[in-house]
Order: C-alpha cells, then sequence, then structure tokens
C-alpha cells in the first residue's frame, strides 16, 4: 500500500519536473548554461594559467599558478546551479521538494536508486518488526559478543605465562604446564565452538589459582637463595681487609662475633630452614645483624666532621697550650730534683705536640702521628743516653755540655720541623739553624744542667752567637737596667736569680707598661725577646668577634691615650652603651681593671682583652722606638721586632692608626720646634726614621689618601724641602728619605717634586762650578735654607766604593772625618744615582717627563765628565743618563704639535638591515604576539569582506545577465507577436481592398 | 659591468642561496655547473664598497646588483653587509640569479646637491632570500628605511642623467691606469662603474661608454672595486 502511494507520488512528481523541465528549456537562460557545459571541455580560455613571478629552481609550488579561464567556468557552472534555481523560484509562492532517495544524487543510476530504496525498506521493516512484542529473537547478535570477549580474555592469559616461563627454571615449567594446559584446551575450544559451559569456566578458574600459588611457592625459593648468597658475601666481607679499614675495632669484634656465630649455625640452619621456613618467615625475631647495621648508621651519623677552627678559636687552643706547657713547666720546677730522663720525657712530648700544626680539617684520630713518636722514640732515646753520658763526663765543663745539650737537641728541632712542617716562627728555627754550629761563648757558668726547656734555651744560646752586636757591654748595661725594674711582673722566679740562665714561662702576662715590657725584655737576648712577644701574644688572643673589634678599639682609645702609659682613666661614658672606670697598671703594680655600669660583667672580660692588646701594642710600639733611639742601634732586633708589630697592626688596624698619627703629630711638632731653632741641626733622628720605615710597611702606601700615610709622605717630603744640608750627615739622611719615598711612589706612582729636588740638589753639590741658571732659581724658590756647598765633590781619586751602612752612619756623630772622606762621597753618590734610577723608571709614565729629567741629564752628564770620577761609578751615571735620555725621546716622539681644531669626518649612518633567518613568505614575524595575531585577523577580515563583496558583485552581474536574458527574449517574442498580428493585419487589408475576401488567403495559406 | 652568477632554489624545503660548497651534488643533479654559482664574490664585492671611505664620506650613491636573470636589485650605501659568508649564504641560499652589479659613485658637485640619496645597502645572504619573496629589506630600528629593494628593469632608467658608464673587462684592449683615467675624468660627471661578479665570463650590456682593463692581471672583484675605491678617494682627497 504504502509503497504505491509512494511510487504514485514520484511519478507525478517526475512528471511536474519533466513539465518544468520543458519550460525551462524553453527559458534563454538554460540554454545559455546548457552550451557553456558543452563547450566547457573545448573552451580555449580555461586552458590560461596565472603567469609566476619568478622561476625558482626546484620550486613546487601549489597555490602559485592557476587556471583562471577554467576557475570562472566553474564559477558560472555554480551560480546556474543555486543562484539561477533560487532567481526562478522567487517568483513562485510554492515549492517543490524532492524528497525521493538518490533522487538529488547525480551519480546514481536507476538500478543503484533501486537498491538504496529496498534497503531502507528493510530497515524500516526491521525497526517495527524489532518492536513488538512476541517477536523471538535467535540471540545471534548476543552469542557473538559474548564469545568474543571470552576468547580475548584467554588469549591474554595465554600470553603473560608464557613471558614467565622464559624465566623460569624446569620446576616452574611442570608446574605452568599442568596448569597450562586445560587452558589452553578451552581456549581451543572455545575458539572452535565459542560456546562455554560454566563447569568449564569453572575449570579455568581453578586451574588459574592453581598457577599463581605455584608462582609465589617459585619466588619465596628464590628469595631464600638470595639470601643464603647475601650471607655468604656478607661472611667474606667481614673477613676481608676491606670493612677492617673502615669501621671500629670493637665493632669488628662484633661483626666478626656475629658470623663465626652465623657460620656455625649454617649447617643447622640450612637444615633447619626448610622445615621452619613457614615460622621463621611469620615471627620475624629482631636479627642481629639487624640490630649491627642499625648501629653503626646511627653511628655515622653520631660523628660530624670538625668545622673549620676560626682564627680566635685557633689562637683559643694555642694559648691552651701553652698554658699547659707552663704548668708544666712549674711543676717541674718546683720537682728539680727528679731525674732528667724524666724531666726530657716531659718536655720531650710537648716539643713534639707544639709544633705540630692543627688543621681545621683534623679529626684528631688518625694514628699517623701516634706512630711517628714511636718511631721517633728510639732516636731521642739514643740521644738522650748519649747525653747523659757526656753530661756525667764533662761535669766541670757545664758550658760545653749545655751547648752540646742544645745542638743536639736543636738539631732534633729541626728535623721535627721539617718533617711535621712545624708551626714554629721562622725566626726560631734561623736561629736553630745557626746554633746548630755556633758555640755560645758569652753564656758563663751558672748554666745549670737541670735546667731543661733546653729547646727552646738553645735558640737564644744560638742568636746569642749569631748576632756578634750584643757584647759582654750590652749584658751588663742590661743587667744594670734589669736590676732597676722589679721583675714581678713576670712569673718566671727561677732559682737562679739574676742569672743569666733565662727561663721563658710559657704563659706571659702581657705587659701593662713600657717598664715592664722593658724589665721583661731587656734579660734576653734579641731572639728571646721575640719568642717572648710571639707567647705574649698567643696567651693574650683576641676573642672578640670581628665586628665589636673596631668599636673595643674606639673604646681603648677612648679611655687609654696612646702608648699605654696613662695610669688612671676618668669615667666615661661612651655612646651611651658603656661606663667604663679604667684603671689602668700604675708601675706595673695594678692590673687592668674595668667595670661597666651597663650590661654587667660580660664586658669586661672582653674590654679587658681588647685593653691589654691594645696596651700591649702601643708598649712594643714604644719599645721599637726607643730600641731605634739607642746608641749604637740594635738592627737585629729592630728587624725582628718589625714583624710582630705588622701582624698586631692587622689585628687592631685601628687602634695602630690612632697610635701612628699621635706619633706623627708630636714628631712634626718637635721638627717645627727645632727648625726653628737653626743652631741645631734639624734632620730626622733615627727613631723618626725606623718610625716612618714601619709605617710605610704596615700600612698601604698606594691609598689616594690614607689617615697615616698621607702625612707620613707630607712629613718626609717636608723634611726634605726645609732642612739644611749642612753635613754629610745630613746628605746621607736626605739620600736615605730619598730612597724611603721611592718604595713609598713605587707602587702608587705620584709625582713628589721634592725627592727629584733634592737629588737634584745633590748632584748639584757634585759639581764644582757654582752656577746656578735661572731654571735652577725656579727650582729654589721652593727651598729653603739650601747652601749648596761642593760636599760631595770628588776631588780625589778613590780606591773602592764601598756600600753605605745607613745605621752605621746615622751613630756617627755629625763631625766625624768620615763624612768628609772621598770613599763616603763616592759611596753617596752611587746611593744618589741609584735612588734617581729608581725614581727615573716610577715616573716614565708621566707626560711631564723630559721636563722633569732633563735638567737632571745635563747635570749627570757634566757629572760624569769630571776626571777624578771612579770608572764604576761613571759607568753608573753614563747608564742612568742613557736611561733618561731614551725615555725622554720616547716621549718627545709620542709629543704631538699643536693643531687648529680639527673636525673629524663623519661617516654616514650605518644601518642593519632586518631579516630573519629563516624566512617563510606570509609569516608575520612581530616579536609582539597580540600585535601579530590582530594584524591576522584584521588582514583576514578584509580579506572575507572583499571575497563578498566580490561574490555579490558577481551574482549581480550574472542576475543581471539572466534578466537581461530574458528581457531580450520576451522583446524577441513581443516582435515578432507583433509582426505576425501586423503581417495578419496587413494581409486582412490587402485582401479586403483586393476584394478576395477568404478564398484566396485560405488557399495561399 | 660584470654580471655575476647568483642562484636561489628551493632546496630541503627551504629558499637557499646556491653555493657550490654545499649544493654542488644538487646542482649536477639539474645538470648545472656548481661553479656559476659564487655568492661569496657579491659579498665581498659589496663589503669593499660598503667599508670604504668613499662609502663612508658618503659619496657612493647606490650599487646595484642585477642577477643573471635579470632581477634588479638596488642597494642603498647605508647597508651594513653581514660579516660573514655563512650568514650570508644563508640567507642568498634561495637564489638562482646571476646578477649584474654596479656601483654609482657621483661627483662632488652632484653629491652636494640635495638629491635624495640612496641609502647603500647591506647584505647577508638570509637577506636576498627574504628579499626575493618581500622585495625589499628594512633596516632594524624605527626608520624602516628600505636598504634593498627590487627595482624595475633596465638599469639605465635608474642611473643618473649625466653619467659616464664605464665597464671593467680584462679582455678589454684599453689598459688604463685607474688613477690617471679618473683624473682625467669630467669632475662634472657621475660615474658609474659596471664590474663583473662571476666567476667566469665578461659583461655584455649595451649601454656603457667605455670598456677598459684596469690591470694586467685577471682581477677578481672585490680588488677591482678596491683599486677604484681608493683611487676615487685619491682624487677628491677623502682620508
Amino acid at each position: 500500500m504504502a509503497k504505491s502511494s509512494k511510487r504514485s507520488r514520484s511519478n507525478s512528481s517526475g512528471s511536474n519536473m519533466k513539465k518544468k523541465k520543458k519550460k525551462s528549456k524553453k527559458m534563454g537562460p538554460e540554454g545559455v548554461a546548457m552550451k557553456v557545459k558543452a563547450a566547457a571541455t573545448a573552451n580555449p580560455f580555461e586552458s590560461i594559467r596565472s603567469r609566476r613571478k619568478f622561476e625558482v629552481l626546484g620550486q613546487k609550488r601549489k597555490g602559485e599558478e592557476r587556471r583562471m579561464g577554467l576557475a570562472r567556468s566553474l564559477a558560472m557552472q555554480k551560480r546556474n546551479h543555486t543562484l539561477l534555481k533560487e532567481y526562478h523560484q522567487s517568483t513562485k509562492s510554492s515549492l517543490f521538494l524532492d524528497r525521493r532517495i538518490g533522487e538529488n544524487d547525480h551519480a546514481l543510476d536507476e538500478f543503484g536508486k533501486a537498491i538504496l530504496r529496498s534497503q531502507r525498506e528493510r530497515q524500516l521493516n526491521m525497526k517495527l518488526s524489532k518492536k513488538s512484542k512476541y517477536h523471538l529473537s535467535d540471540g545471534e547478535e548476543d552469542d557473538f559478543e559474548g564469545i568474543d570477549s571470552l576468547g580475548r580474555d584467554d588469549f591474554e592469559d595465554d600470553v603473560l605465562p608464557d613471558d614467565v616461563e622464559a624465566e623460569g627454571d624446569e620446576k616452574l615449567d611442570l608446574v605452568q604446564r599442568s596448569v597450562q594446559i586445560p587452558g589452553e584446551r578451552s581456549a581451543d575450544d572455545g575458539e572452535e565452538n565459542r560456546h562455554k559451559s560454566k563447569k568449564e569456566v569453572m575449570e579455568e578458574i581453578i586451574s588459574k589459582s592453581k598457577f599463581y600459588k605455584a608462582q609465589k611457592a617459585k619466588e619465596k625459593e628464590d628469595n631464600e637463595q638470595l639470601v643464603e648468597e647475601l650471607d655468604k658475601d656478607f661472611t667474606s666481607l667481614v673477613h676481608s681487609e676491606a670493612l677492617l679499614s673502615l669501621t671500629e675495632p670493637n665493632k669488628m669484634n662484633a661483626l666478626k662475633a656475629l658470623v663465626n656465630k652465623s657460620i656455625s649455625n649454617e649447617q643447622s640452619n640450612k637444615d633447619r630452614m626448610s622445615a621452619t621456613r613457614i615460622m621463621d618467615n611469620s615471627v620475624e625475631k629482631p636479627d642481629e645483624y639487624d640490630k649491627l647495621v642499625k648501629q653503626m648508621g646511627l653511628e655515622m651519623r653520631a660523628r660530624p666532621s670538625d668545622r673549620t677552627k676560626t682564627p680566635e678559636e685557633i689562637a683559643q687552643e694555642e694559648k691552651e697550650h701553652l698554658e699547659q706547657l707552663e704548668e708544666e713547666r712549674q711543676k717541674r720546677m718546683v720537682a728539680a730534683e727528679d731525674s732528667s730522663d724524666e724531666d726530657e720525657e716531659d718536655s720531650e712530648k710537648p716539643s713534639e705536640q707544639k709544633p705540630r700544626p692543627i688543621s681545621g680539617d683534623d679529626l684528631g684520630d688518625s694514628f699517623s702521628v701516634n706512630e711517628q713518636i714511636v718511631a721517633k722514640k728510639g732516636w731521642v732515646d739514643e740521644i738522650l743516653e748519649r747525653k747523659d753520658e757526656e753530661d756525667s763526663a764533662s761535669e766541670d765543663d757545664d758550658d760545653l755540655g749545655s751547648s752540646e745539650d742544645a745542638d743536639e737537641e736543636s738539631d732534633e728541632d729541626l728535623e721535627e720541623n721539617e718533617k711535621d712542617l712545624s708551626l714554629k716562627d721562622w725566626e726560631q728555627s734561623d736561629d736553630d739553624d745557626i746554633g746548630q754550629d755556633s758555640e755560645d761563648g758569652d753564656e758563663d757558668d751558672s748554666d745549670e744542667d737541670k735546667e731543661t726547656d733546653s729547646e727552646d734555651l738553645d735558640g737564644v744560646e744560638g742568636s746569642d752567637a749569631a748576632v756578634p752586636i750584643k757584647t759582654k757591654k750590652d749584658d751588663s748595661v742590661k743587667t744594670v737596667k734589669r736590676a732597676k725594674y722589679s721583675s714581678d711582673a713576670q712569673k718566671l722566679d727561677v732559682g737562679g736569680k739574676q742569672s743569666k740562665d733565662l727561663d721563658i714561662p710559657y704563659i706571659i702576662e702581657a705587659p701593662k707598661t713600657f717598664e715592664e715590657l722593658c724589665s721583661l725584655a731587656d734579660q734576653y737576648s734579641n731572639f728571646n725577646i721575640i719568642l717572648i712577644i710571639s707567647r705574649i701574644r698567643k696567651s693574650n688572643p683576641i676573642t672578640l668577634a670581628a665586628e665589636n673589634r673596631k668599636k673595643m678599639q674606639e673604646i681603648v682609645v677612648v679611655v687609654t691615650a696612646y702608648r699605654g702609659q696613662i695610669s688612671v682613666a676618668e669615667v666615661t661614658a661612651y655612646r651611651d652603651r658603656f661606663l667604663l672606670l679604667l684603671l689602668l697598671p700604675i708601675g706595673g703594680r695594678t692590673s687592668v681593671a674595668v667595670v661597666t655600669a651597663y650590661r654587667g660583667q660580660t664586658y669586661v672580660a672582653v674590654v679587658i682583652d681588647q685593653i691589654t692588646r691594645a696596651v700591649f701594642y702601643g708598649i712594643l710600639l714604644q719599645y721599637f722606638a726607643v730600641l731605634a733611639n739607642r746608641k749604637p742601634l740594635n738592627v737585629e732586633l729592630l728587624n725582628m721586632l718589625v714583624k710582630p708589630l705588622v701582624e698586631m697592626s692587622t689585628e687592631i688596624p685601628y687602634f695602630a692608626a690612632i697610635c701612628a698619627r699621635r706619633r706623627l703629630e708630636s714628631t712634626r711638632k718637635q721638627f717645627i720646634e727645632s727648625i726653628k731653632k737653626s743652631e741645631s741641626s734639624s734632620w730626622p733622628s733615627s727613631k723618626t726614621l725606623c718610625l716612618l720605615r714601619l709605617w710605610s710597611m704596615i700600612f698601604p702606601c698606594s691609598d689616594f689618601r690614607h689617615p697615616v700615610m698621607t702625612p707620613v709622605i707630607l712629613l718626609m717630603c717636608e723634611y726634605l724641602m726645609r732642612c739644611p744640608i749642612l753635613s754629610g750627615r745630613d746628605i746621607a739622611i736626605g739620600s736615605f728619605l730619598c730612597s724611603m719615598l721611592l718604595t713609598v711612589f713605587r707602587q702608587c706612582r705620584k709625582f713628589c717634586p721634592e725627592a727629584i729636588v733634592f737629588l737634584r740638589t745633590l748632584l748639584l753639590a757634585t759639581t764644582e762650578s757654582k752656577h746656578i741658571s735661572d731654571e735652577d732659581h725656579q727650582l729654589y724658590h721652593l727651598m729653603e735654607l739650601k747652601t749648596l756647598k761642593p760636599l760631595l765633590c770628588i776631588d780625589d781619586a778613590v780606591n773602592e766604593i764601598s756600600p753605605l751602612n745607613f745605621f752605621k752612619i746615622i751613630d756617627m756623630p755629625e763631625d766625624s772625618s768620615f763624612f768628609t772622606s772621598v770613599s763616603f762621597r763616592a759611596s753617596v753618590l752611587v746611593a744618589v744615582i741609584e735612588t734617581l734610577q729608581g725614581y727615573v723608571n716610577v715616573y716614565e709614565g708621566l707626560s711631564s717627563f723630559p721636563e722633569i729629567f732633563l735638567p737632571i741629564l745635563r747635570l749627570l752628564n757634566e757629572i760624569a765628565e769630571q776626571k777624578n770620577m771612579p770608572n764604576a761609578l761613571r759607568d753608573k751615571i753614563k747608564d742612568v743618563a742613557e736611561l733618561i735620555k731614551l725615555k725622554v725621546d720616547e716621549h718627545h716622539i709620542l709629543r704631538r704639535p699643536l693643531q687648529m681644531r680639527k673636525q673629524k669626518p663623519v661617516p654616514i649612518k650605518l644601518l642593519n638591515p632586518k631579516f630573519e633567518e629563516n624566512y617563510v613568505k606570509g609569516r608575520d614575524y612581530d616579536p609582539d604576539r597580540e600585535r601579530a595575531d590582530m594584524r591576522k585577523l584584521k588582514k583576514q577580515l578584509k580579506r572575507e569582506a572583499k571575497g563578498a563583496a566580490r561574490e555579490l558583485r558577481k551574482d549581480n552581474y550574472f542576475l543581471l545577465g539572466v534578466k537581461e536574458k530574458e528581457r531580450s527574449l520576451q522583446e524577441k517574442d513581443r516582435t515578432e507577436k507583433y509582426g505576425r498580428a501586423k503581417a495578419f493585419l496587413q494581409e486582412q487589408e490587402h485582401a479586403f481592398k483586393s476584394g478576395q475576401l477568404g478564398k484566396g488567403r485560405k488557399r495561399r495559406r | 659591468m660584470c654580471p655575476f652568477l647568483q642562484v636561489a632554489a628551493f632546496v630541503d624545503k627551504k629558499y637557499q642561496i646556491l653555493n657550490p660548497d654545499e649544493h654542488a651534488s644538487y646542482l649536477r643533479r639539474k645538470y648545472l655547473n656548481p661553479y656559476d654559482y659564487r655568492p661569496e664574490i657579491v659579498q665581498e664585492a659589496l663589503l669593499q664598497i660598503m667599508s670604504s671611505r668613499l662609502c663612508m664620506a658618503g659619496r657612493l650613491r647606490a650599487v646595484f646588483i642585477r642577477t643573471d636573470e635579470g632581477i634588479l636589485i638596488r642597494v642603498e650605501p647605508q647597508t651594513l653587509i653581514p660579516k660573514t659568508l655563512g650568514s650570508f649564504c644563508n640567507m642568498m641560499g634561495n637564489f638562482l640569479y646571476s646578477c649584474l652589479y654596479y656601483s654609482i659613485i657621483h661627483p662632488y658637485s652632484w653629491f652636494l646637491s640635495s638629491h635624495p640619496c640612496l641609502s647603500l645597502l647591506k647584505y647577508s645572504i638570509n637577506f636576498l632570500v627574504e628579499l626575493l619573496q618581500k622585495f625589499s629589506i628594512k633596516s632594524k630600528g624605527g626608520h624602516g628605511k628600505k636598504l634593498l629593494r627590487l627595482i624595475q628593469n633596465p638599469v639605465t632608467d635608474h642611473l643618473p642623467v649625466n653619467s659616464r658608464k664605464v665597464g671593467l673587462s680584462f679582455s678589454s684592449p684599453k689598459a688604463v691606469q685607474i688613477s690617471d683615467y679618473l683624473s682625467d675624468a669630467n669632475c662634472h660627471e657621475n660615474i658609474v662603474f659596471v664590474v663583473g661578479a662571476m666567476g667566469h665570463g665578461k659583461i655584455d650590456v649595451d649601454y656603457i661608454d667605455d670598456l677598459i682593463s684596469v690591470s694586467g692581471y685577471p682581477l677578481g672583484a672585490g680588488t677591482c672595486l678596491r683599486r677604484i675605491c681608493i683611487a676615487l678617494e685619491r682624487k677628491w682627497k677623502i682620508h
């Protein structure tokens, strides 16, 4: 029924279509379109392609070339199908829709359409039948699904065991196979008929569970095997050397015990294992091995390595060490009657320990040191024995014995030094060196064998021998001095009271006054003084944190006057924080007491410490100054004092600077006073010179402005400028100042006209001719009171030129004949020339170099011409003159004549091209993503808008064409109709007029 | 004037300037002689011109490059030419054009007149690749001045009106000392030199007034240009 109705409908619609088609065929546009279609293949315009812009080798671009004619005709066709239809429909009120299946698909032929239709019908039938209640399904679809899933399951299970199988052993294989076979079979079955009963399914499940159980058992076995292996390995490891070195002895014992037990138990364990395996596993007793492992882990954690020690800590340790030594010494002093062997051994230990450097990384548990001591002992003992023999042999000759004794010891010391990289000061080791082969001559008979500590003493003796300057006379002077001072400050209270055997305490209170220091120092030789100082420094370390240091120094400065000579300081409020009452030592009797009114006790120690430090520094500096003033000069000691002074200055730089400035101020005051009194020489004393030298070593010379160095330099320059040169001594001092300035300026390269002028003056003094040219006058307006005598004129032949010993010269009286001797003059000239050379080298970079040194060059040439000039000196002078000439020439070459201001040509501005590394046309390389996107969108919009406009335009054009065609057709029709009608009328009229109405016409037609 | 061969090609999905080191096998596959494609000659020539005092002094008007295929590129005197052939070649990689290559040097008087000056080209290979797709290369920075651009043939349209076009060729019978030749030249004329920047062959253009040979040896383009630059600097006392 339905079908028939459909068919009838389709038939009717088909007829409609035909009618319509016929109609449209008549219409013009349709006809035109048809024509286009027919001609499409042959249209030559369609073969026109767009031209490519560039022919690029290897380029294959799709979009580049287009067939424009073809595109045009395709567009036309499309419009015919869409726009034209719409246009025709636009005047209709009803719409015909063809919904027949396959009717709109032009690719289908009639048969295809029929198939589609029958398919659809069947589908509809199916739907209807499914909905019916009583429809009995044959279950086809359900079954398909079920079998599929089952089959897949089985397959996957099969794969897994296969993998395991590869690894497993034969046993497992057997188990597996037995397990697997039913599974496989079932899978096969499933594949074959795709049906499984419940029984089969259950079987499968059971076999699977069996398989898993077998696998578990296998794993367990494996584990046990592994544990056994590990045990074996562990025992072998315990017996091996590697672990031994890593663990402590007691741990090792525990380990071994454990291992032994396990070995003895091994057999039984193995036997038991199979039986009680389940028991073991279920009840896990804390294993001994586990305990051990835990212990070891804890141990490792509990012992972190020591951190690196701070300098303060190291200082503290040193102090403690010294304290300990002192204690021992005191003990020995009390029990002096003990056998010397014991004593020796006692003293041996500290000597062994003392030089050992304590590195920050030292864990304190390395055994090597101890071993070394043990090894050493034999040798030392030998020596001791030998010494004992000697002692007994040379009882009478104490001196010799002790000295030899000392020598032996020092030998040993040396070796220890080499081996242990001793901390001992270099001075000490040096002295040991000297002491080794020298015999002390001035130690007298009061030396006692019982007095040990020879290892320290030997250095003293040695140095005494090595420094011949220290004569008996010195000693006697010192003993006198020492008698003046009470030596109660030092704890040294030796049995042999004023004796020469000098026992230096390890712990020395820092002296509070200068007298104390003097009393402390004067009885000792140079080397021992240094030793004392270093011990004082060690026993009074700075315990403050670094940031506190400066503050503390300030306080100290406020409270103490420099040199530490103030007796009682006033109560001072300092920065609202400290209220200090400082009692400084009076004559060495009072020790420092500080009361802080603020924050109680904590500061007391700190402040005391700082103060003692600073005070000690002041005292030391004063001692240095006094020594430098003494006649004759103890140069050796001065040199040795420099090192501790420099070191201490770096520790308390602020205080050191204050001290230096105070001293400088007073020195300058003295200088001004002395220069007013013109009769006395105003050149600096040896003390001043030494201090100036010291400061230039302590403080940085190259700073642009330095609180100490700047005034020091100024003072030196002032000396050079204002002091009149009256004698040879003045010349010596002046040239010494010049060389000191040179060392200062070598670093900072500042220009110092005073030194240059002074040197030039000296050179001028060498010449006989007293001509002073104009430019020289210019020079001397700077210099006051330069009376030029030919002080340095060499008027005699010189035999030899010996280098000057400045300290010796300074000791000489001013009117000594040496200053007028020719050899002195020659030596001074050598010194001057050398200094000058230094200046030439330093100032070579100055652009005014030629102006500075050219006059000097002239002078030098003149001097070199003198007839009495010794050859060596002449060569030297010529060398310097050549050097100057060379440098001057260099400068002259570099100098350019003045030019009118010339404009440099300006080159055109160069621009960097902007391009991309891998340029792709069309990509936007704007780094601003947002902007690029926006631009892209805008571009797209514009393109679309343009495209739409173009389409509309073309549509309109197309419609216009269609309308035009319609209109022209209509027109044609109308004219035809009109013509026909007109022809008819004409014919009628003609017939009417001619009288052949009807007949003739009919016939004719 | 010398055409130099410089070829862009589409190799490895990129546009590259062909050079005989990298693309020899590619070129042979296409039955082309790899040694006809020599971008480094162009680069060297441009470097010589652009680093000369003449150019710095602003006496260079423009450099024109013409490829074998007739693409005409104008290089402004302000251009910084990329220094390495690597980057130059990266850029040039895609060219298949041989260029004729001119440098135009205008005399002093002409330079003084406030004619809009053509800027020097700076140049690198990427550059050319990009240039051939974009038709111009701008400068970095906000100026956006076009340093390189493609212009329309023939080149004579772009040369100044009263100019003397001098071609250089080793094979020319007229051998001159370049400095003498220049000092004889009329100083009110612009001078255009046409130098070949190719490995082999000679310039073959019809518009030159004079074809000279500046050395008894066959010199490279870079050397020729340097000689010309130095001679002009001497003449105009540019130091």
